[in-house]
């Protein structure tokens, strides 16, 4: 071992490193807090937006049998969403980064797939939150 | 002051423009390689960052300018070797945020180590993208994101900053760097 591996302790960690950290699991406890608080309601809408409009609303809670379904956004854009009881997902799409592909199911309230490229939003709200409107999307 | 006048004193010589060249293409590389890595894509922004590498050790033995400029040319023939003008966005958001945190905490490196300083910007970095995000639509809640991205830049930003830092003493002991060693 040369000199450079030799005190790694002092190269890997140093006093104020633990400033960084209690910071970070700071952040780590305030997310948690919020998502589990957010958990505990009954419901759970999958609200799905493309281009600003909404074109489907289910609650993810109340699904029996499993059901895919397309939202074509014109120009070849698509996206193929299949939902299943509590959790949704995009299962095909036409975006080059395929990213709400990756993404893979969502179930928590607040989660949400975001596809840029074609202007699709999928968003889980919690059942209080289900009279509350989506005004408007921008891009 | 310091890096200001430092910079001053360094003429953009040619060994400075290779570096910077080098450097683009390597995170270009990085980029890529990491793009075909089957890596579970767990919340938007969450990513290995293996460009990351690049930013930490050019804020390191270059001048902030050189490292500044090495960000924005990664960041814009990124997106015209894949992505799109989405990606900009989301890289630029992710980017900056984490340069300039990287950059502040780099100043104090005497109490901070190395892969606590990639932790931060790792983490800064998914922030940036899932900010972005939010921005871009507007109904959409960060907080759920925040325990995966601190995982997430704990486990990768950890690792990112180990592989850094022997980068840069390699390169030190290279005496290939432009810049002389003179802040350690």
């Amino acid at each position: 071992m040369n000199k450079y591996h030799r005190n790694w302790q002092n190269r890997y960690f140093k006093p104020g490193d633990l400033i960084i950290y209690t910071v970070l699991i700071a952040i780590f406890a305030l997310g948690t807090a919020i998502t589990v608080s957010g958990n505990k309601t009954a419901a759970s809408v999958a609200v799905v937006t493309s281009d600003g409009q909404e074109v489907h609303r289910v609650d993810l809670k109340k699904v029996k049998a499993p059901y895919e379904f397309t939202v074509e956004l014109g120009g070849g854009h698509y996206n193929t969403i299949r939902v299943e009881n509590g959790r949704i997902r995009v299962i095909e799409a036409s975006c080059p980064d395929q990213i709400d592909v990756k993404q893979g199911w969502i179930s928590l309230p607040y989660q949400s797939i975001i596809c840029l490229p074609n202007r699709l939003l999928i968003n889980i709200l919690p059942a209080q939150d289900e009279v509350e409107e989506i005004d408007g999307i921008a891009f | 002051m310091a890096l200001r006048s430092r910079r001053k004193k360094t003429p953009l010589s040619v060994r400075r423009i290779t570096w910077i060249g080098v450097f683009v293409s390597q995170a270009l590389m990085l980029h890529g390689i990491e793009r075909l890595l089957p890596v579970p894509q767990l919340a938007p922004g969450v990513k290995l960052g293996l460009a990351n590498i690049i930013t930490l050790v050019a804020l390191s033995i270059l001048p902030w300018g050189d490292a500044w400029l090495i960000l924005l040319l990664r960041s814009f023939l990124g997106a015209l070797l894949g992505g799109g003008a989405s990606s900009v966005l989301f890289s630029l958001a992710g980017g900056i945020l984490s340069f300039l945190i990287m950059s502040a905490l780099l100043k104090y490196r005497h109490i901070f180590s190395t892969p606590a300083i990639s932790v931060a910007g790792a983490f800064c970095h998914n922030l940036g993208q899932i900010l972005m995000a939010g921005l871009v639509v507007e109904t959409f809640n960060i907080f759920v994101y925040f325990p995966i991205l601190v995982v997430s830049a704990l486990v990768t930003g950890f690792f990112i900053g180990v592989i850094s830092d022997l980068t840069v003493n390699a390169l030190k002991r290279s005496r290939l760097t432009p810049v002389a060693d003179d802040h350690h």
